[in-house]
C-alpha cells in the first residue's frame, strides 16, 4: 500500500467516523438544548468537536480541522462559562453540521465550496464568543511565558548545541535568561563532553507556545522543557505557610549542589523553618519534612524540587497555622480538582471499553454471510428429507442429520441476530426533524419515542427511513394545528407527535401518531366517489376509506380542506411498506388525530414456516401466525357449505380453501380436509388445505418480477427435495379473496369475526 | 572560511536543490548519491554539517548517521535528515543512531536554510 492509498484509506475511515460523530453531535445538541446548563452534555458537544477537527487534520481534512477550530472555540467558551448557550446557537451549530454531512458527501473537488458556503452561518456563530477584545486581552497576559529548560546529559551526541536553541529564543522576544548550573561537579569531575546545564527563560513580552516549542522539536526527548504561564495566579496571599514533605535519597545526597540550590531556592521564596534534618546538619536520606511561609504559589515551591526527581514531594497548606482562610480554600480546590479529573477520565474509560466490545463490519458481508445461511438451510432439508426418505440408511447418519438441523438453527438466529438493530437510532433522527420543521411551521409538537429498544432486521430499518419521514412530515405539516388554532379546539397549544414501536410475533408495528386534526371521512369518501374509485352505496368502514388517502394522487385537491396535502407522498410511503412485505393501516377521529399503523416482518430472510399441501403442492404458512391445525369437520366439505365458518370451542371462525381460492378444479383427494388457524392482528383466519406437513424453516426468495402481480404471495421458497413451495401472505389472501369471491368464499362470511 | 556542507541523496533534483540553496548564501556543498559515498566524502573532509536522506540504495541514511558518529571527527557535528512528513518511525530511528534534527520533504528553500542556519550557524 503506497502512500495515497493510506491516504485515501484514512479518509474513508474518516467519512465513516465522521457520519457517527456528527449523529452523536447532534443528539448532545438536542439534549443540550433542553438542558443548556448541564456541564456532561456541553462536554460532550465539544468532545466531539474536538474528535472531528482532530481526526479530520489526520485524515487529510485541512480545510475542515480549521472550520471546526473555530466552532470548537465557541464551545470552549461555553464550557468555560464565557458564553451561554441558547437556541440560536444551537440551530447554528446544527446547520453547520448539516454542512459538513453535505461536505464529506461532495466530491474532493466540491468539497471546500461548501464549507465556503457555510462561513456565514460560521460568522453569525463566533458573533456569540465574548468581545473579541476581551479575548485578545486573555491571550495576552496569558503569553508571557517561562520556559525550563533542562537538555539530558547527552544532548552533545546528536550535534545538537544548547546554545543555538537560547539564539532561537532570543529571536522570539526578549527575554531573561537565567543558567541553572546546580548540577555542574567539580573541575576534576567534569566530563567535558556531557551537558550539565539547564536554563530558565522568561520572557517579558508575550510569546506563542507553539513558537517555543517549535525550536525545540529536534531535541523532543533529548531534553525536559516546561513551558508556563507567567501569570500570577491568585494563591494564599503575604505570608501563608505550607507543610512541604519530601524524601531525599543518597542519590540526591551524592551532589551536594542538588540540596544547596534547593535551600537557596526555597530561601528565595521566604522563610523555611524545618521540622526534621536542619539544613546545616549532616543531612540523612529519609522523609524530611519543612514548613515555608511565603507568598509564592505551590507551583513555584514545586519548582524549587526540579532537580530532585523521584523526591515524592507533598505540599499542603499548613491548616493549623493558616493565617487566613484563603489557605484552606485552596487546599481543597486543590485536591477535588484531580478526583473531578479522574471521574471524567474513568467515564471516558468506560466509554471507550463500551465501543471496543463491538466490531464494524460491512453490512455487505453480512449479506453474503446471511444468503450462505440460507443456502445452508436449504442444503440441510435436502440432508432431513432424504433421511426421511431412506431408512435403511445407517442410524447414526439419522443422528447427525438431527443435530446438522438443530446447529443450523442456532446459526441461522444468531446470524439473523447480528442483522438485528435497535430502531432507536432511526427514531432519534426525528427529535431533529420534528424541531426544525415545527419551528418552520410555528408550530409545537412534543416529540414521544416509544419501544426505541424494538429490534429489526437492518434491511428493513434502512429502507423504513424514508417512509417515516414521509409520515412524520405529513403528520406535524397537516395532521396538527397551530397552537392558537389548537388553543381554539379546547387543546394543550404543544401538539402531541407519537413514534412507538413495539414487536408481535414475527412482525414490528410501528404507528406514528398525532393528536391534530384528523382525517374526514366523509370528505374522503366524497371524493372518492367523485373520482369514480367507490360505489356510492358502498359499505366499507372508515379503515378501509382511509386506505384511498394512500392511493396514489388521491388527495391533491386542495377543497378538501380537513385532510389538505394528505396523500401527497403518502402513495410513496405505501409502496415502500408493500415491497417490504409490510402493510400501512390508517385510523383517525375526526378533530382529535390520526395514526398511521405500519406493520412489517421482523426479516427479510428467513422465517419459520408451516409446511401445508394442497394436491402435489406445496405452500408455506407463517408459523408465528398459526394456532392450531384441526380436522376440518363433517359437513363443510368442499361446496357442501356456503357459509365458511367453523365452530372451534363454540367460536365462529371463518375459512378460506386454497383448493377453491387457486382454483385448482378438482376435489380434495382425501376424506378429511385440513384447516389451520391462522390468528391475525385483529381477526382470525381458517385456511383449508389437504395435508399439514409440519415445521419448515424457510428461506424466503423474492418472486422476482411476478411479484407484483401475486401480491398473494411474499416469496417463494426451495424445498429439500428441490420442489419450490410459496409463501402464502395471509392478510394479502384474505384481502384478496373479499375481493375475488369464489362461490364457496364469500366476502360477507370473512368479515363476520 | 565559508563552513563546509555535505549532502547525500539518491535523487538527484533534491541534490541539486540542496546544493543551490545552500551556496546562494555562502556555503561550500559537496554532494554523494548514497551512504558509501557519503561516508567517503566525510572522511575526505570534514563536514561542519552532513544533510543525508534516509532511503538510498547500497548504504542508508540511518546507517550512514551511525558509522559518522562512531568516527571521532564527525561525534558532535550535526547531521540532518531528510524525511517525509509520516515519516514518525524512520525520523525517531534517524534520532537514535544520533541525528541532530530533520527537515521534511518537500521543503522550501526559506525553511530549508531556516534549519540549516540553526545548527550550523554561517560564520
Amino acid at each position: 500500500m503506497n502512500f495515497d492509498e493510506i491516504q485515501s484509506r484514512s479518509r474513508e475511515l474518516f467519512k465513516i467516523e465522521a457520519n457517527d460523530l456528527l449523529a452523536e453531535l447532534e443528539a448532545a445538541l438536542l439534549e443540550l438544548e433542553s438542558t443548556p446548563e448541564d456541564a456532561a452534555i456541553l462536554n460532550r458537544v465539544f468532545r466531539v468537536m474536538h474528535t472531528l477537527k482532530g481526526s479530520g487534520a489526520t485524515s487529510g481534512f485541512q480545510d475542515l480541522s480549521s472550520f471546526l477550530h473555530h466552532v470548537e472555540d465557541v464551545f470552549n467558551a461555553a464550557r468555560e462559562g464565557r458564553l451561554s448557550v441558547t437556541s440560536e446557537l444551537i440551530d447554528l451549530t446544527l446547520k453547520i453540521g448539516d454542512s459538513i454531512r453535505r461536505y464529506l458527501a461532495a466530491p474532493a473537488a466540491t468539497a471546500a465550496a461548501v464549507l465556503t458556503a457555510e462561513k456565514p452561518t460560521l460568522d453569525a456563530l463566533l458573533a456569540f464568543m465574548p468581545g473579541a477584545e476581551k479575548v485578545e486581552k486573555v491571550i495576552v497576559s496569558s503569553n508571557r511565558l517561562r520556559v525550563r529548560f533542562l537538555p539530558h546529559s547527552h544532548l552533545f551526541q546528536t550535534g545538537n548545541d544548547p546554545g543555538m536553541f537560547l539564539d532561537d529564543l532570543r529571536k522570539l522576544g526578549p527575554c531573561a535568561i537565567e543558567v541553572l548550573d546546580h548540577n555542574l561537579p567539580a573541575l576534576d569531575k567534569l566530563d567535558a563532553e556531557t551537558c550539565y546545564l539547564g536554563w530558565n527563560i522568561e520572557f517579558t513580552a508575550p510569546v506563542k507556545e507553539d513558537a517555543i516549542r517549535e525550536i525545540f522539536q529536534f531535541i523532543d526527548g533529548d531534553c525536559d522543557l516546561e513551558i508556563k504561564p507567567l501569570v500570577d495566579v491568585p494563591e494564599p496571599d503575604s505570608g501563608s505557610e505550607w507543610c512541604i514533605s519530601f524524601s531525599v535519597t543518597d542519590k540526591h545526597l551524592e551532589t551536594p549542589a542538588v540540596l544547596q540550590s534547593l535551600w537557596t531556592e526555597l530561601g528565595r521564596l521566604g522563610p523555611v523553618t524545618t521540622q526534621s534534618q536542619p539544613p546545616g546538619g549532616a543531612a540523612l536520606p529519609g522523609t524530611w519534612e519543612i514548613r515555608l511561609t511565603t507568598t509564592a504559589s505551590r507551583n513555584d515551591i514545586a519548582d524549587a524540587f526540579a532537580f530532585m526527581p523521584g523526591c515524592d514531594l507533598k505540599i499542603k497548606a499548613a491548616r493549623p497555622a493558616a493565617p487566613n482562610p484563603g489557605a484552606t480554600t485552596t487546599e481543597t480546590t486543590q485536591e477535588t480538582k484531580p478526583a473531578a479529573k479522574d471521574n471524567i477520565r474513568a467515564s471516558a474509560i468506560k466509554a471507550a471499553a463500551a465501543t471496543s466490545d463491538t466490531l464494524r463490519v460491512s453490512s455487505e458481508r453480512l449479506d453474503r454471510l446471511v444468503n450462505l445461511i440460507g443456502e445452508l438451510v436449504i442444503l440441510k432439508s435436502v440432508v432431513t428429507a432424504s433421511c426421511e426418505l431412506h431408512p435403511e440408511i445407517p442410524p447414526e447418519l439419522h443422528a447427525a442429520s438431527e443435530t446438522l438441523q438443530s446447529l443450523t438453527t442456532q446459526l441461522r438466529d444468531e446470524v439473523l441476530n447480528i442483522r438485528m438493530m435497535q430502531i432507536g437510532q432511526t427514531f432519534s433522527k426525528f427529535r431533529r426533524l420534528a424541531r426544525d420543521l415545527s419551528r418552520d411551521l410555528g408550530k409545537e409538537v412534543d416529540l414521544v419515542l416509544e419501544g426505541s429498544e424494538t429490534e429489526m432486521d437492518k434491511t428493513i430499518l434502512d429502507r423504513l427511513n424514508d417512509p417515516l419521514v414521509h409520515l412524520v412530515r405529513n403528520s406535524l405539516d397537516h395532521g396538527l394545528e397551530t397552537p392558537a388554532e389548537r388553543i381554539a379546539a379546547g387543546k394543550t397549544p404543544n401538539g402531541k407527535l407519537r413514534l412507538s414501536a413495539h414487536q408481535k410475533g414475527d412482525r414490528v408495528i410501528i404507528t406514528v401518531s398525532d393528536d391534530g386534526r384528523g382525517l374526514d371521512p366523509v370528505r374522503i369518501r366524497a371524493k372518492a366517489i367523485q373520482q369514480g374509485l367507490l360505489a356510492e352505496d358502498a359499505q366499507i368502514t372508515d379503515t378501509e376509506l382511509f386506505q384511498f388517502v394512500l392511493l396514489p394522487g388521491f388527495s391533491t385537491a386542495k377543497n378538501v380542506s380537513a385532510l389538505s396535502g394528505r396523500g401527497v407522498g403518502l402513495d410513496v410511503v405505501k409502496r415502500t411498506i408493500d415491497q417490504l412485505r409490510g402493510r400501512i393501516e390508517l385510523h383517525s377521529t375526526l378533530g382529535k388525530g390520526a395514526e398511521f399503523r405500519l406493520s412489517l416482518p421482523l426479516t427479510l430472510a428467513i422465517i419459520d414456516g408451516l409446511m401445508v399441501g394442497v394436491g402435489k403442492d406445496r405452500y408455506i404458512l407463517p408459523l408465528s401466525l398459526a394456532r392450531e391445525a384441526i380436522d376440518l369437520p363433517a359437513g363443510h366439505q368442499s361446496g357442501s357449505n356456503r357459509r365458511n365458518l367453523v365452530s372451534i370451542r363454540g367460536e365462529f371462525i371463518p375459512y378460506l380453501r386454497i383448493r377453491d381460492i387457486f382454483d385448482y378444479g378438482t376435489p380434495p383427494p382425501n376424506l378429511r380436509e385440513r384447516v389451520v388457524i391462522m390468528e391475525l392482528e385483529q381477526t382470525k383466519l381458517g385456511l383449508v388445505v389437504d395435508e399439514v406437513f409440519g415445521n419448515h424453516q424457510t428461506v424466503i426468495k423474492s418472486l422476482g418480477w411476478i411479484a407484483p402481480s401475486a401480491p398473494v404471495f411474499s416469496g417463494a421458497t426451495v424445498l429439500g427435495d428441490g420442489r419450490v413451495a410459496l409463501i402464502i401472505d395471509i392478510p394479502a389472501l384474505s384481502f384478496y379473496a373479499e375481493k375475488n369471491p369464489t362461490p364457496t368464499a364469500r366476502p360477507t362470511d370473512a368479515k363476520v369475526a | 572560511m565559508s563552513k563546509t556542507i555535505i549532502a547525500v541523496d539518491d535523487s538527484m533534483s533534491i541534490r541539486e536543490t540542496v546544493k543551490m540553496t545552500l551556496q546562494t548564501v555562502g556555503y561550500k556543498v559537496l554532494t554523494a548519491e548514497d551512504g558509501a559515498r557519503g561516508l567517503q566524502a566525510c572522511q575526505q573532509v570534514k563536514a561542519d554539517l552532513v544533510i543525508t536522506d534516509l532511503n538510498m540504495p547500497n548504504v542508508d541514511g540511518i546507517t550512514l548517521i551511525t558509522q559518522l558518529r562512531a568516527l571521532p571527527q564527525y561525534r558532535f557535528t550535526p547531521i540532518l535528515m531528510l524525511t517525509t512528513e509520516s515519516n514518525d518511525e524512520k525520523k525517531n530511528a534517524g534520532k537514535r543512531a544520533g541525528a541532530t534534527g530533520w527537515i521534511v520533504k518537500p521543503f522550501d528553500p526559506a525553511r530549508f536554510l531556516a534549519v540549516v542556519q540553526k545548527v550550523c550557524p554561517p560564520v
